[in-house]
């Protein structure tokens, strides 16, 4: 049984961390372009990064803000949220390719890179639920 | 002179225009991905908070975090549509050859 406080906590940490793991891994490959290609390259990474980072926040906090709601209106934050990411994705995405024309392979490596965030996620509360049945 | 410069126009027209169905095609490809992905995402959610209404708070978490992965690859291609709108670099090749 998951109470709403309980739930709420669990929503504010998982964004907390996978911000968190997503600096991370942004600054990791802001390090290796500079490496391989220099301070324009290791800045487009972060940019692409950056994107990646301000897009969950921007949806975790609004949907965060449906927590303790009733299903009906947790679903449709949920996708008003997203509609917001899409939009702000595309607006992002379009002043950085103007920016970085020369360098969009480190923008999208830099992107992709924040998503692994996810993933290690999924695997985080994969584990704790194991924890949690005692398996 | 005049019909070289034409030949070229041409050339990037081409471009242009295969550029805008390739950008189109992304387009219409990551709304029916995500839009699918997102229907079946929000009913199980609802039929699992329905279920369980205790469990809504946790399965959204999980949402969330199922959603990040879903839209992913549909930015990925929205970033990648952007760069052909706005900085092709398929022009690129053409460009060069003709002030060289």
């Amino acid at each position: 049984m998951v109470d709403q406080p309980q739930a709420g906590a669990e929503m504010a940490r998982t964004i907390a961390w996978l911000m968190r793991i997503q600096a991370l891994l942004s600054a990791g490959v802001g390090v290796v372009f500079a490496v391989i290609g220099g301070l324009p390259m290791a800045l487009a990474a972060l940019a692409g990064g950056g994107v990646g980072l301000f897009l969950t926040a921007l949806t975790g906090l609004r949907v965060a803000l449906a927590q303790g709601a009733e299903a009906k209106q947790m679903v449709r934050t949920f996708y008003r949220a997203m509609a917001l990411k899409f939009v702000l994705a595309v607006i992002l995405f379009v002043i950085v390719a103007k920016w970085f024309a020369g360098y969009f392979v480190p923008v999208v490596t830099g992107y992709a890179v924040t998503l692994v965030a996810y993933w290690l996620a999924m695997q985080k509360i994969g584990a704790s639920a194991r924890l949690d049945n005692g398996n | 002179m005049e019909g070289s410069s034409m030949e070229l126009a041409g050339l990037i027209a081409q471009v242009q225009a295969n550029t805008a169905i390739a950008v189109g095609l992304i387009f219409v490809a990551t709304a029916i991905g995500t839009a699918i992905g997102f229907a079946l995402l929000g009913g199980k959610f609802l039929e699992g908070a329905a279920r369980q209404p205790e469990l809504a708070g946790m399965l959204q978490v999980r949402m969330f975090i199922i959603a990040g992965l879903l839209d992913a690859l549909s930015i990925i291609g929205v970033a990648f549509a952007a760069l052909l709108m706005f900085a092709n670099p398929l022009l690129g090749p053409i460009q060069q050859a003709a002030g060289g």
